[in-house]
C-alpha cells in the first residue's frame, strides 16, 4: 500500500522529494560523494589490511598472517591496559548514565536554585578544549594531593561523560509528551512511579543511546586520560601513544584495528536502537 | 459507591508526603553520624600505636595529624567532639522522623555548622576524600530539607560537577598566577601577572615565540575549518540528495569515524605518507619514478591533511541534519521568483543552512585548536602549536605548569570569545 | 451540606496573566456539570486545579468539603480524560486501563476483571492487547475514559474528551458518556466550547469568559434566563435591542432608536436607563398584514387583536429577508431605520406555512415574559 502510493507520487511529481540539483555538474556531486568517503575510509582500510601483515615494514605487504595479533594478546602490558580501559569505560558509563539522566530530568521539569547556571555547565565541555579540561584537571589533583591513578582517570572521564550524557537525555526528554506524566499522576501514581513506569520506559532508548556513546568516547579518549592516569593505569589509546613514540611496531596496528571494531560495533548499535525509538515515537 | 481514595484521610496523607523528604533528611543524617563515629574508631584503634616512636610509614592522614596534636590530649579533643557530633546527628535524625518544623530549623543550622567542621577536619587532617564525602552528605542534608524534588534530582551531578569540573577550570585561573618550580609543583605565594607578561614578550633574540605560537595556532585551525566546510557541504549535499535508506546507511558510515579514536585514524595516514610507506613504497618500487623517497610527514600539509581527516566528519554530520531538513519548497519559490541556481545558493540555501555552518565549524574549530596529536604524528612536532607547548608544560618533568596554566586560560578566552562572536554573527542571517 | 467539589474564589495567574480569575463553583454529586467558554478563557486551567497538576495562586479547592491544596495530584480521588487522551504509547490497552489500579495495588484477580467490565463498558473489549497508536480516534478516546473510569473516582474530569472526533461520531459519543455517567453515577466535569454540546448534556453549565465564570445555571435557565448579554449572546441566537427604559409600571416598556416602543419582562432597572432587550429568534412570532385578497389589514387592531387572544405584545415592520433552512424559515424583519430582528418560524408542512415574501408588512409579536431586559 505505502509502496504503491510512494511510487504513484514519484511518477506525477518526480521532483518534490528529491533536492534539486545546484547545476554543478551533473557528475560534480556523486564525485565529491565518492571521494569523500574513500578519503573516510582507505585509511582505515590500510590499516586493517596491514594489521595482518606478516612482514615487520610498515607499508610493504608480505603476506598473511595473525602474529602480531598474537603477540599484541602475549603482551602483558597491553592486556593490563586492556583492563584499565574497559574497567575505566564501565565504571564510567555506569556513573555518568546516573549522574546524566538525573541531571537532563531536573534540568528538563523542575525549578530549582542554580538551574540556569547548572545547565549552561553541563554545555562547557562542548566550547573548552578536552585539552583545557585535561590540564584543569591535573593541576586540581595534584594541589588536592591525590595521587594519579585509575580512579582519577574514572572520575575525569565521568566529568565529561555526565555532560554528555545529560545533552542526549534532554534530547529524548524534550520529544516526550509532558501529558503522559500528568496522565500517570491522575492515575495514583507517585512521582517515583510515574518516572519508573512512563517516563524511564519512553526515555529508555536515549538513555542506552547515550550509554553507549558514552562508553564509546570513554575507550577512546585520549588527552584527558594521557594527563590524569598515573604511570600504571593506562588506557589503551594511551598506550598506543606512548608505543608510537618509541619506534612503530605493527602490534599497533593490530590494538588499533580491535579499539576499532569495539568502537565501530557501539556505535552501529547505538544508531540503530536510536533509529527504532524514533520511528516507535512517530508511529504513535 | 465504592471509592478507592475516601476522603476522610485526606488530611492525614498531604502530612505524609511531607514526611517523606524530612525522613530521607534523617537517614543523611545518620549515614553522616556513622562516618564521624568510623573516623572515630579510626583514630582511637590507630593512634595508640601511632603514638609510638619509629612507625612512620603509611599514617593515615588523621592519624598523622593527631600525634602532631600532640598525643593523648589532642585524641581526646577530637575524638569527644566526634562522638558529641555524632550523637547529635543521631538524636536529630530521630526528632525529624517525626515531622517537626522546628527539627528542620535545627538540621539546617546543624548541616551549617557540619560544613563548617568539614572544612575544619580537612585544614587539620589534609585528608581531601573524606571531608569531600562528608561536606557532599551535609549539602545533601540541606538539599532534602528544601523539599525541592529538582534540587534532589540535580544534587549528585551539580556536586560532582561543581568540584571536578568546575573547580578545576577556575584553578586554572589562579594557578596561572603563581610561579612554576623546578619540582614541578606551583608556588602561589606571589600571586602575580608575570606570566602573562611572559606570554607578551619576546624570548632572547627569536621574537614574540609565544604570541606567534597563538597566531599560528589560531591559523591552521582556521584553515582547517574553512577547508572541512568546503569538502563538507557538497558532501553533504550529496548525502542528503539519497534515498531514504541509503540515506542512513551513509549516516552511518560517517558516525563511525566520528566515534572512533582521533589518535588511531591519525596512526592509519602515517603508514601511508612514511618514508616507507605505502605512497613511497608504490611510487619507488612497483612504479620506480622515483628513487628517493618523498618527505612527505613532518610538514604543513601533512599536518593539514591530518586535521582535516580527524575532524571532517564533525562537520560534515550537523550540515547533513541542517540540509536533510531544509524545507525544498523554499528553493522551489526562490527559482519560481527568478533566482538563478547560484542566486538560490546564496540568498536563500546558504542563510537556512547557516546553523549548521555554525555548529559544524565550532565543533571542528574548538578541538583543532588544542590539538597536539596529529602535530606529534604526522607533524613530527615540527610545527609548534599551543596543544604542543601545554602537553611540554604539563607532561614532561621540565615543564613550568603555572606559565601552561596561564595559556589554558589565554585559550579558553579566545574560545569563548570566538564562539560568541561566531554566534552572533551566525545568528543575523540564520532564521530556521 | 458539601459538595462534590467546590471552588472559592480560585484564581490563577500565570505570571501577570490572570488565567482564572476569583472562580467560586459548587457542584454536586453525581451532577453532569459543564464549563463553557470560548478558546482560552480558562476552563482547562481551572480543571487542571481540580486534579491537582496546577496550584492555585489564591482561593482554594474542596473535595467532599475537604482542602486539598497540599494534596498532589497523585492522591486526590479524581480522574481526567486527557484533551488528546495522553494513552500511554509503550502499554498495550489494557495495560493502560490497568494502570491506575496497579498503582493502588489491587489484586490481580481483581485489576483483570474490572480491567475487562471497563473495556466492556467502552465496548473496546476486543482491542485490549492493541497499542494506542494502533487505534482510530474514537477507540482512543474511549480507552481514555476506559482508563478513568475503571478506577471508579468520585470525580472525573474531561477535558474537551470529543474535540477530536468527527461531527457524527461526536454526537454519538455524547449520547453514549450522558447515559453512561447516568448510570455510573459519577460527578463530572466537563470541560468544551461546544455550546449545543454543553446544552444537551449537562445538568448545570458554568459560562466562562477571560477567566470569570458569568453565570452558572441548568440549561433551561442559562438559555431562558441570562444575565448578561455576553451569556444570552454565547448561547444560541438572540436579538439584542439597544433602547431607553421609559416606563417600568408592571411591564417594562424600551422606547428603540426613539420611535417603537418594545414591551418586555418586568425589571428593576429605573427609567431613563439605557438598557438592551434580548428576545431569542424562535420566540417571536410573524402575522402577515396582508390578507388573502392582497389588501392591506389594520395594525392597530390587530395588534389589539392579538393582545387580548393570545396575551402578546407586537410591533410593526418590513420582511427584508428570508431564508429558507430546512427546519425553520429564518426572516429579518426591519423595526426602525437602524434596527432588524430575526424571527424563526417553524416549518410544520400544513397550510399554515405561508411564505412572507420580501416586503411584506407584518406585526412581530412575542409573549412579554420572553423578552428579557439585560443591563450592560
Ligand atoms: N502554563 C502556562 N503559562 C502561561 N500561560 C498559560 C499557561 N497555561 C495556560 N495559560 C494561558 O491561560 C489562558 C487559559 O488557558 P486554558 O488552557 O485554560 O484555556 P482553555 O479555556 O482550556 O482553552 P481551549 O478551549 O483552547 O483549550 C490562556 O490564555 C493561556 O495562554
Ligand atoms: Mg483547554
Amino acid at each position: 500500500m505505502t509502496q504503491l502510493t510512494t511510487r504513484a507520487t514519484t511518477t506525477t511529481l518526480p521532483r518534490v522529494r528529491a533536492l534539486p540539483r545546484l547545476h554543478l555538474g551533473r557528475l560534480a556531486l556523486p564525485t565529491i560523494g565518492v571521494l569523500g568517503f574513500a578519503f573516510l575510509y582507505i585509511p582505515i582500510v590500510v590499516l586493517v589490511i596491514f594489521s595482518f601483515n606478516s612482514g615487520a615494514r610498515l607499508g610493504q605487504w608480505e603476506g598473511f598472517s595473525l602474529r602480531w595479533y598474537e603477540s599484541m594478546f602475549g603482551d602483558r602490558r597491553i592486556m593490563a591496559s586492556f583492563e584499565v580501559s574497559m574497567w575505566v569505560a564501565v565504571m564510567s558509563t555506569a556513573i555518568a548514565t546516573v549522574l546524566g539522566t538525573t541531571a537532563a530530568l531536573a534540568l528538563d521539569r523542575f525549578k530549582f536554585p542554580g538551574r540556569v547556571t547548572f545547565d549552561s555547565v553541563l554545555y562547557l565541555p562542548v566550547i573548552i578544549p578536552d585539552i583545557v579540561m585535561a590540564l584543569s584537571l591535573l593541576l586540581f589533583f595534584s594541589s588536592a594531593n591525590m595521587s594519579l591513578n585509575r580512579y582519577t582517570v574514572l572520575i575525569g572521564h565521568v566529568a565529561f561523560n555526565t555532560a554528555f550524557v545529560s545533552v542526549v537525555v534532554r534530547a529524548r526528554l524534550a520529544t516526550l509528551d509532558r501529558r503522559l506524566e500528568e496522565a500517570a499522576a491522575d492515575l495514583y501514581a507517585s512521582p517515583f512511579a510515574a518516572f519508573r513506569r512512563i517516563t524511564l520506559p519512553l526515555l529508555m532508548p536515549g538513555i542506552v543511546a547515550g550509554a553507549l556513546m558514552a562508553f564509546t568516547m570513554s575507550l577512546d579518549e585520549f588527552v584527558i586520560t594521557s594527563f590524569i592516569s598515573g604511570q600504571g593505569d593506562t588506557t589503551i589509546p594511551v598506550r598506543i601513544y606512548s608505543m608510537l613514540r618509541f619506534g612503530l611496531k605493527p602490534e599497533v596496528n593490530a590494538l588499533a584495528v580491535v579499539i576499532l571494531t569495539i568502537s565501530s560495533v557501539l556505535v552501529v548499535i547505538s544508531l540503530v536502537l536510536q533509529g527504532r525509538s524514533q520511528s516507535v515515537t512517530a508511529a504513535s | 459507591m465504592a471509592t478507592i481514595a475516601a476522603s476522610r484521610d485526606l488530611g492525614a496523607r498531604v502530612g505524609a508526603y511531607r514526611l517523606r523528604f524530612d525522613r530521607a533528611a534523617a537517614w543523611l543524617a545518620w549515614a553522616s553520624g556513622l562516618i564521624w563515629v568510623v573516623l572515630l574508631l579510626r583514630g582511637i584503634l590507630f593512634t595508640p600505636w601511632l603514638l609510638q616512636p619509629g612507625i612512620e610509614n603509611e599514617l593515615m592522614p588523621l592519624e598523622a595529624s593527631l600525634r602532631d596534636l600532640g598525643a593523648s590530649h589532642g585524641a581526646l579533643w577530637i575524638g569527644g567532639g566526634l562522638l558529641l557530633f555524632a550523637a547529635v546527628d543521631v538524636g536529630l535524625g530521630l526528632w525529624l522522623r517525626q515531622g517537626s518544623g522546628r527539627a528542620r530549623t535545627a538540621a539546617f543550622i546543624r548541616a551549617a555548622v557540619g560544613l563548617g567542621l568539614c572544612a575544619a577536619y580537612y585544614l587539620i587532617t589534609r585528608d581531601f576524600v573524606s571531608a569531600l564525602v562528608l561536606a557532599a552528605i551535609q549539602g545533601g542534608i540541606v538539599v532534602f530539607l528544601t523539599r525541592n524534588s529538582g534540587l534532589m534530582l540535580a544534587y549528585p551531578s551539580m556536586v560532582f560537577l561543581g568540584i571536578f569540573f568546575v573547580v578545576p577550570l577556575f584553578s586554572v585561573l589562579a594557578f596561572s598566577l603563581g610561579k612554576g618550580t623546578a619540582l614541578g609543583t606551583v608556588n602561589l605565594d606571589a600571586p602575580g601577572l608575570h606570566n602573562y607578561a611572559r606570554l607578551l614578550s619576546p624570548v632572547g633574540n627569536s621574537g614574540l615565540v609565544y604570541v606567534t605560537i597563538i597566531a599560528r595556532t589560531v591559523l591552521i585551525a582556521l584553515a582547517n575549518t574553512l577547508i572541512c566546510l568546503l569538502i563538507a557541504y557538497p558532501f553533504a549535499w550529496w548525502m542528503a540528495r539519497q534515498p531514504e535508506r541509503m540515506r542512513n546507511i551513509l549516516m552511518m558510515l560517517v558516525m563511525i569515524p566520528f566515534w572512533t579514536n582521533l589518535l588511531i585514524r591519525t596512526y592509519a595516514w602515517l603508514i601511508i605518507l612514511r618514508k616507507d610507506g605505502l605512497i613511497n613504497n608504490f611510487l619507488m618500487d612497483v612504479l620506480g619514478v622515483i628513487d628517493k623517497p618523498l618527505e612527505m610527514t613532518n610538514t604543513l600539509g601533512a599536518l593539514l591533511l591530518g586535521l582535516v581527516y580527524g575532524y571532517l566528519p564533525y562537520m560534515i554530520l550537523p550540515l547533513y541534519t541542517t540540509i536533510e531538513r531544509l524545507d525544498k519548497r523554499y528553493i522551489e519559490a526562490s527559482s519560481d521568483l527568478y533566482a538563478t541556481p547560484w542566486q538560490s545558493f546564496w540568498r536563500v540555501i546558504l542563510p537556512l543552512t547557516m546553523p549548521g555552518i555554525i555548529a559544524g565549524s565550532i565543533l571542528v574549530f574548538i578541538p583543532s585548536v588544542g590539538t597536539y596529536v596529529v602535530t606529534n604524528v604526522l607533524g613530527g612536532g615540527k610545527i609548534y602549536l599551543i596543544g604542543n607547548l601545554l602537553e611540554q608544560q604539563f607532561m614532561t618533568s621540565n615543564g613550568d605548569k603555572a606559565f601552561g596554566a596561564a595559556f589554558g586560560v589565554v585559550l579558553t578566552v579566545l574560545m569563548l570569545i570566538g564562539t560568541m562572536v561566531y554566534f552572533r554573527m551566525g545568528r543575523k542571517d540564520a532564521y530556521a | 451540606m458539601t459538595y462534590a467539589v467546590e471552588l472559592v474564589q480560585v484564581t490563577k495567574a500565570f505570571g501577570d496573566y490572570t488565567a482564572v480569575d476569583q472562580v467560586s463553583l459548587q457542584i454536586k454529586d453525581g451532577e453532569f456539570f459543564s464549563l463553557l467558554g470560548p478558546s482560552g478563557c480558562g476552563k482547562t486551567t481551572t480543571l487542571r486545579m481540580i486534579a491537582g497538576f496546577e496550584s492555585p495562586t489564591q482561593g482554594e479547592i474542596l473535595l467532599h468539603g475537604q482542602p486539598v491544596a497540599d494534596l498532589p495530584a497523585f492522591k486526590r480521588p479524581v480522574n481526567t480524560v486527557f484533551q488528546n487522551y495522553a494513552l500511554f504509547p509503550h502499554m498495550t490497552v489494557a495495560g493502560n486501563v490497568a494502570f491506575g489500579l496497579e498503582m493502588l495495588h489491587t489484586p490481580r484477580t481483581e485489576i483483570n476483571q474490572r480491567v475487562a467490565e471497563a473495556l466492556a463498558l467502552v465496548r473496546m473489549s476486543e482491542f485490549a492487547n492493541r497499542r494506542p497508536h494502533q487505534l482510530s480516534g474514537g477507540q482512543q478516546q474511549r480507552v481514555a475514559l476506559a482508563r478513568a473510569l475503571v478506577n471508579r473516582p468520585e470525580v472525573l474530569l474531561l477535558d474537551e474528551p470529543l474535540g477530536a472526533l468527527d461531527l457524527k461520531l461526536r454526537k454519538q459519543m455524547q449520547l453514549e458518556l450522558k447515559q453512561m455517567q447516568s448510570e455510573i453515577g459519577i460527578t463530572f466535569i466537563y470541560v468544551t466550547h461546544d455550546q449545543e454540546e454543553a446544552l444537551t448534556m449537562s445538568d448545570r453549565i458554568a459560562v466562562m469568559s477571560k477567566g470569570k465564570v458569568l453565570q452558572c445555571a441548568p440549561p433551561r435557565e442559562l438559555y431562558e434566563r441570562p444575565l448578561s448579554r455576553y451569556v444570552a449572546d454565547f448561547i444560541g441566537e438572540t436579538n439584542f435591542l439597544d433602547g431607553t427604559l421609559i416606563s417600568s409600571n408592571g411591564h417594562a416598556e424600551v422606547l428603540i432608536d426613539g420611535i417603537v416602543k418594545v414591551i418586555a419582562a418586568p425589571s428593576s432597572v429605573e427609567q431613563g436607563a439605557v438598557v438592551t432587550v434580548a428576545i431569542r429568534p424562535e420566540k417571536l412570532n410573524l402575522f402577515s398584514l396582508r390578507d388573502e385578497e392582497g389588501s392591506l389589514l389594520d395594525a392597530d387592531s390587530k395588534a389589539r387583536q392579538l393582545e387580548a387572544e393570545e396575551g402578546c405584545v407586537s410591533i410593526q415592520g418590513t420582511v427584508r429577508e428570508s431564508i429558507y433552512i430546512g427546519t425553520d424559515t429564518r426572516y429579518v424583519v426591519q423595526l426602525t431605520d437602524k434596527t432588524q430582528v430575526v424571527a424563526r418560524m417553524q416549518n410544520f408542512g400544513t397550510r399554515f406555512d405561508h411564505y412572507l415574501p420580501k416586503g411584506e408588512p407584518v406585526l412581530v409579536y412575542w409573549s412579554v415574559e420572553n423578552a428579557r431586559i439585560l443591563l450592560d
